[in-house]
């Protein structure tokens, strides 16, 4: 069997590479398998290695990440755990801020498990409060106003009684009589 | 980087405490420095970060591997 020698890559050992649309960098590093980048630069070794030079990396990730997050399609697995990790979350954690288990959490990102449509809305809204992200906070503005114009625009009966009880000191709503 | 470790580790490994694995080396060669260091990354799990410094170009390489804590 041939041994791989090991060796220090070099110039000498290195061709540079600008990647494009016909040839892109396939991202595999953030952690998803459809990420390609165009317009940067990057040096592959005769050994196979690739070294790539990403400037902003947190502004790229953020976006990867609110693409995830305003995508029409379900969420798999990978993209729940690239969401999760850059919030910066071990599974323990964010599986309790999201309401699952954390077995369950650890099957879903393994795609051995998907969740429920409430699931992912819910995550996807997490994720924006979380992340602080301007433009997907205003995304889910419009989307509340939208529900709620068409809510005002049907005919209002009776207005409900709102309740709040206290018990043990804190307040909580009740739903409507 | 290893199997297993994304970008986010390495960003989250950065931003929290980390130490020095060992003294950074000098590669006459390559001309170039390499800093150890040992951080975790997101979900707690022991990694080192090899940063490469290339004095010349003025650039830095990450290589990031797992580690035994």
């Amino acid at each position: 069997m041939a041994k791989k020698i090991a060796h220090e890559c070099s110039a000498a050992t290195r061709t540079e590479f600008h990647a494009t649309h016909d040839h892109p960098y396939h991202f595999l590093d953030c952690g998803l398998p459809n990420v390609h980048l165009v317009g940067i630069r990057y040096l592959e070794c005769q050994c196979g290695d690739k070294t790539v030079e990403i400037p902003a990396i947190k502004q790229l990730m953020a976006l990867i990440a609110r693409h995830i997050v305003m995508k029409r399609d379900a969420l798999t697995g990978a993209e729940i755990r690239f969401l999760r990790k850059r919030l910066g979350q071990k599974a323990i954690d964010f599986s309790l801020r999201i309401k699952l288990q954390t077995s369950t959490l650890s099957r879903v990102e393994n795609g051995k498990q998907s969740i429920s449509e409430k699931a992912d809305v819910y995550i996807r809204i997490y994720y924006a409060f979380a992340a602080k992200d301007p433009v997907l906070l205003d995304a889910l503005k419009n989307a509340l106003d939208r529900v709620l114009a068409i809510r005002h625009k049907t005919k209002s009966t009776k207005p409900q009684k709102t309740i709040a009880r206290i018990e043990q000191n804190q307040w909580a709503l009740e739903a409507a009589a | 980087m290893d199997r297993g470790i994304v970008t986010d580790d390495i960003i989250h490994g950065l931003e929290s405490e980390w130490t020095f694995e060992r003294r950074p080396q000098f590669n006459r060669t390559t001309w170039q420095w390499k800093y150890y260091i040992a951080a975790e990354t997101v979900d707690g799990d022991a990694i080192t970060i090899v940063i490469a410094v290339d004095t010349w170009r003025r650039e830095f390489v990450t290589v990031t591997r797992w580690r035994k804590k």
